[in-house]
């Protein structure tokens, strides 16, 4: 992947979206899960990129997010969530988790969630909207975009 | 318990008071002087500083309504947060288990039943003290609406401090969250008013955050979840 360096302040790099660089941790809870409840965690780190698909490898870049349930099969409480900060790799770490009664029986249901991160560059103070990631929590497993 | 340099001399005031604003701290005492604070973060800088780890019980909003005016001296921990809530209406505060926690003088009874509640299994992995809240309000709930899951995705910065793998037992959510901003160097929890029904809006029961934050987590801290 091509990575690009904020330097000039008059660049016009767009903060667009994001990618996972890695997965740091994806197990089935327990150990996280409340008694009597399992689930799944899944912990990646990722690197928000701008409009050409460059990694903006940039600290400081404070992230907020809105999740928004599509389905939701398990009927959970609304998501929980919290804000970030890029390190100065331009990394941050997005951590799903998601625990139920239902699991780890069910096959069937899933809750579907959009996570919307909005990213503000301190570079320009501008914040983007980034584009949406299409979340899957399911029993057997947390997918984020199909991965 | 060590001292430091930082304390409150002037009278606190409610934020919509028009009180006259006490003379500016002398400039050499940057940046660890700051005029009219909320108590709330005064009390949470004097335990980053002092690295006493703190509990705050909410009851209301007066730690975030008074503000006070920090200057400088050479005090102990115990004398400084005496000098805080003795500009606040209605609370106090004693040491627990090695945490400074402060109160409401009258606690909310479902307020003493959260804290007393016992959690069979605090379980998580290597995790920031946001993580760690979130975790422990997953349980709460579940002992709340045994029936309703969780679901969560927590945004952070790799190089924020973590503490863990954790696994307690039977622990009540007082003695969990005091474990926890003990934990490396130190932190505060914050426990919001409870109301009188349980209603999913109030599901972010606590909060914790670390004193070895650099991400501006401590200095957003506020009444409200």
């Amino acid at each position: 992947m091509f990575k690009l360096q904020l330097h000039s302040e008059g660049s016009d790099q767009r903060a667009t979206a994001d990618r996972i660089v890695s997965t740091l941790a994806s197990f089935a809870g327990p150990p996280t899960c409340p008694a009597g409840q399992s689930g799944w965690y899944r912990q990646v780190q990722k690197i928000v990129t701008d409009q050409n698909g460059a990694d903006i490898v940039l600290g400081g870049q404070e992230l907020t997010e809105v999740l928004f349930y599509t389905r939701n099969d398990f009927g959970n409480a609304p998501p929980t969530t919290g804000s970030g900060t890029t390190n100065s790799n331009g990394n941050f770490t997005d951590t799903f988790f998601f625990c139920t009664p239902a699991c780890p029986n069910d096959t069937v249901h899933e809750n579907d969630v959009t996570q919307d991160i909005s990213d503000h560059l301190p570079t320009n103070g501008v914040t983007y909207a980034l584009r949406p990631n299409a979340l899957v929590y399911k029993c057997s497993g947390i997918t984020i975009n199909g991965n | 318990m060590r001292s430091i340099v930082v304390t409150l001399l002037v009278s606190g005031f409610m934020a919509t008071n028009a009180m006259p604003i006490a003379a500016e701290p002398p400039q050499e005492l940057q940046p660890q002087t700051a005029t009219r604070t909320p108590a709330l973060q005064a009390i949470l800088r004097l335990g980053q500083t002092a690295q006493q780890p703190v509990g705050i019980i909410l009851g209301d909003d007066s730690l975030c309504r008074y503000r006070v005016n920090m200057s400088a001296t050479k005090d102990a921990f115990p004398g400084l947060v005496d000098r805080i809530l003795a500009q606040v209406s209605g609370y106090r505060w004693s040491l627990r288990d090695g945490v400074a926690i402060m109160q409401p003088n009258s606690l909310l009874p479902d307020t003493a039943k959260l804290l007393a509640l016992t959690i069979p299994r605090y379980g998580a992995p290597r995790s920031t003290l946001v993580e760690h809240a979130a975790f422990l309000n997953m349980d709460i709930r579940a002992l709340l609406r045994p029936n309703e899951g969780t679901l969560g995705d927590i945004l952070s910065s790799p190089d924020e401090a973590k503490t863990g793998p954790i696994e307690l037992r039977d622990l009540t959510v007082e003695q969990i969250l005091n474990y926890l901003v003990k934990q490396g160097k130190g932190g505060a929890w914050l426990l919001f008013p409870v109301p009188g029904t349980y209603h999913p809006v109030a599901d972010q029961f606590v909060q914790l955050v670390s004193y070895q934050d650099t991400t501006g987590r401590l200095e957003r801290v506020s009444c409200h979840p």
